[in-house]
């Protein structure tokens, strides 16, 4: 408890320069930006404002990075929302609802809901951060190759058996998401797998061209051929600014499944490695198998918006904890903030609280204080947001186009990744026409190396054995709740198939 | 629709593309690209970072930094070896690409490039939790000759640290259980300190406030003298282990790159080595020493280096790619 305190005492001041305070709205403007616009990243948005920070003080520089971080992350649900494109990973299960939502012409509540969930989980994952960093950093290390893997097993079954859809037909989506990961070097011993002699294939298929071809692409070709005039109904720009704040009874409703989905979100988060875009889907899946109305989820409901973007905010101070307790960024915006840090002399690491306690505490601080931020900004930019993507289509999809390509480019400067986005634009396209879901596809791409590098490292380090996926405790806890949701999810089905039977 | 989509498209395409022009004259005429084949964040990066704080004043151009990462290395390696030969695109890397040559996993190694000049020589440190029961690399090995196949070695596969344990390998006749990690220092770092893994080698950079913390312990360095950042630590070398490893950085140009534009380029390197405020930063900021070798002399550095890592390729059992 003394660091709240100290957050308060030192680090509350030092984010109340007139400059530094600047530079915290400017961050968090220009993350949401980035995190709001498919095909930029908040991973993008931190990167390129990191020259700037050269120039400015190790708290001014640091105050800048984490307010675009925080923005960000949480901008995704602007396009999850009025487009039906995640901006990132972390927001693939907001699209299910707060797309129905938005096109039933309630873009600005499922807006609001959105926003206030991001704000809520992000509000509570700074405060355990601070509170209690170094202590949880420090347990989340025993967690061996073994649990990452049976963590890795459960985000699969989540995924095909609570998200709705086939349970078969999911299974097929990992398969080839899980084929598609293995392109490229090996995790464990760098030999390049199904190349096909095609040299750029070897660092394997990038993140992010993949996401975006996946589901911005696809969406666009799939809006081009589509009857409707504009993507965002125009009768949604007249939303009225109280609209946007969500009802009270809406989180009264949804206390339990918030709180559950903060701690799904922030335990995740804290694993390096598997972050946001784990937590969303098994969030929702939570959500989905604990409610009382599971069959109305995907149509447009409050409960699976809260879920996702809770969890994906708490993941974020999750994240937050081994980088700053032990220098171990957990995912690629985290490696770069390690950079920023770095860049300013300072190493993050086990001696960051005793060399640079003070710093700590004001980016502590400026992540509360961008989460404050973010809520003001957002009602604002929301209706931006809503008033510019109501024009019609026409206008919109070709520059929404140049942005996903520039994206693609972007990343590595190399036109092989736009082409990959294409391939994939066309592929996420014909795979929905099928009636298949392109989330599993997504999250076995990003859990598969995960859950094979653990595995095999796993197996190096018990010569061979497979046992101790069975007698680690934390492992078979996470495997029997695996085959808890697979069970529940089939019979959720059944009972489904049988009520449209008897027409109830 | 279509039609529409399609003449929008083009014109943002157009505009995007108008504002990206160069114009070619006296060779530096531009910012010059440095690719660092690792992601954004780690050692090379900040080092990039920092030349490029400094360069402008001994170039008259600035660096532009690029990460591109993957494969270990090899896909920011290839990206300049098909790159243009014109001086404005530079590689920044170290000995991974003798490593991953040697052991299969590209096709090519430094002679492919044209190799311009050294810049930053770091060491590698064997390390250890604090509560293990050796106190130098020399008591491990004792150790594992006793009770072999029960301490847990890490390295990455075919990576530098892979090259580096052999030698424990070698002399143990393989008493070490090898545990495979997923790359980068962090994740054998992490590891360790959570005790799936008992001890690896690092650069040493990388673990500095570790040991200042206790966090980990260091069993030996793996340069020829002691290292200036952690003078109390040992060499393997001195400890009988013949294991001499420096991680050395440097800048490489595409094949076929003019000799001049090389020379122009390798003597800015040399120059900004001499600025003490620079030294000082990659000192403070990396653990890391600045050390310039001109071409001539980095070319024969590598020929001797990669010498060495072949001879330890082939008694592993590895079989470099064929070209």
């Amino acid at each position: 408890m003394g660091s709240l305190v100290q957050v308060l005492t030192v680090g509350f001041p030092a984010t109340f320069q007139p400059l530094t305070f600047l530079l915290l709205v400017l961050g968090v403007f220009w993350g949401m930006i980035f995190g709001a616009i498919p095909g930029l990243t908040a991973a993008m948005g931190v990167a390129l404002a990191i020259p700037f920070t050269f120039f400015m003080s190790a708290v001014d520089g640091l105050t800048l990075l984490t307010g675009i971080w925080v923005g960000g992350v949480s901008g995704g649900f602007i396009s999850a929302c009025l487009l039906n494109m995640p901006g990132t990973p972390s927001s693939i299960t907001t699209c299910f609802d707060g797309y129905p939502m938005s096109r039933k012409g309630k873009s600005g509540q499922a807006l609001g809901i959105a926003l206030t969930s991001s704000v809520i989980g992000g509000l509570l994952g700074v405060l355990v951060l601070m509170t209690l960093a170094p202590f949880i950093a420090r347990q989340a290390l025993k967690f061996g190759p073994f649990e990452y893997f049976s963590l890795g097993v459960l985000a699969f079954v989540a995924v095909s058996s609570m998200l709705g859809g086939s349970i078969w037909r999911n299974l097929a989506g990992l398969a080839v998401g899980l084929a598609i990961s293995s392109i490229g070097a090996d995790p464990i011993s760098g030999i390049p797998r199904l190349c096909f002699g095609i040299s750029e294939l070897q660092g394997g298929i990038a993140l992010l061209p993949l996401l975006v071809g996946l589901f911005c692409v696809s969406e666009i070709i799939e809006d081009i051929g589509a009857e409707m005039e504009a993507i965002v109904p125009p009768e949604a720009r007249k939303v009225k600014f109280r609209e946007l704040l969500p009802p009270l009874e809406v989180f009264k409703d949804n206390f339990a499944n918030l709180i559950r989905s903060f701690i799904i979100g922030l335990t995740i988060g804290i694993f390096p490695g598997i972050g946001g875009a784990t937590s969303n889907v098994i969030a929702y899946g939570m959500a989905k198998s604990s409610s009382k109305h599971p069959e109305k989820f995907g149509t447009g409901i409050p409960d699976g918006l809260i879920a996702s973007e809770a969890a994906n905010n708490a993941s974020i101070g999750g994240a937050f904890i081994p980088l700053v307790a032990l220098g171990i960024p957990g995912d690629a915006v985290t490696a770069i903030l390690l950079g920023g840090f770095m860049i300013h002399g300072i190493n993050p690491g086990p001696l960051l609280f005793r060399y640079s306690a003070d710093l700590v505490y004001a980016v502590f601080s400026a992540q509360f204080w961008a989460n404050v931020v973010m809520f003001a900004m957002g009602l604002f930019l929301i209706k931006l947001f809503i008033y510019s993507l109501s024009f019609p289509k026409r206008f919109l999809l070709p520059i929404i186009a140049v942005s996903c390509i520039l994206g693609a480019f972007a990343l590595n400067n190399r036109l092989f990744d736009i082409w990959v986005l294409v391939f994939f634009g066309i592929f996420g396209y014909a795979w929905n026409k099928m009636g298949f879901s392109l989330v599993p596809v997504l999250v076995a791409f990003v859990l598969g190396p995960v859950v094979e590098a653990n595995l095999r490292q796993g197996l190096t380090e018990s010569a061979g054995s497979f046992l101790p996926i069975f007698t680690r405790p934390i492992s078979l806890g996470l495997l029997i709740a695996a085959v808890a949701l697979f069970l529940l999810g089939r019979y959720l089905q059944i009972i489904m198939k049988r009520r449209r039977v008897s027409g109830i | 629709m279509v039609k529409r989509f399609c003449s929008l498209f083009l014109l943002s395409i157009t505009l995007v593309l108008l504002t990206s022009f160069a114009f070619a004259a006296e060779y530096p005429a531009q910012p010059i690209k440095v690719v660092v084949p690792y992601a954004a964040g780690g050692t090379s990066d900040i080092q990039t970072r920092i030349m490029s704080k400094y360069i402008k004043e001994y170039l008259g151009q600035d660096f532009v930094i690029v990460n591109i990462s993957g494969a270990g290395g090899g896909i920011g390696n290839r990206e300049v070896l098909n790159a243009a030969p014109d001086g404005y695109t530079v590689l920044f890397q170290h000995q991974s690409m003798f490593s991953n040559y040697l052991t299969g996993v590209s096709d090519f190694t430094y002679n492919d490039f044209a190799p311009v000049c050294l810049a930053i020589r770091t060491n590698r440190i064997f390390v250890t939790r604090p509560d293990a029961p050796w106190n130098n690399l020399k008591d491990v090995v004792e150790d594992a000759k006793k009770r072999p196949g029960q301490i847990r070695l890490g390295a990455e596969i075919g990576a530098t640290s892979h090259f580096q344990v052999m030698p424990l390998q070698i002399m143990t006749n393989n008493a070490f259980v090898l545990t495979a990690s997923k790359g980068g220092d962090m994740d054998r770092i992490t590891k360790i300190m959570g005790s799936h893994m008992d001890l690896s080698v690092v650069a040493l950079s990388s673990v500095v406030s570790y040991l200042k913390s206790g966090e980990l312990k260091a069993l030996a360095v793996t340069s020829a003298e002691r290292d200036p950042f952690l003078p109390d630590v040992p060499t393997a070398k001195e400890l009988g282990i013949d294991a001499v490893f420096m991680q050395d950085t440097g800048f490489y140009m595409p094949p076929k790159t003019p000799e001049n534009i090389v020379a122009v380029f390798s003597k800015a390197i040399g120059e900004m080595s001499k600025n003490e405020a620079y030294v000082k930063e990659i000192e403070e900021k990396t653990f890391s020493q600045v050390r310039y070798m001109d071409t001539e002399e980095f070319v024969k550095f590598l020929e001797e280096d990669f010498k060495y890592w072949s001879r330890l390729a082939k008694e592993a059992g590895f079989e470099p790619a064929k070209k």
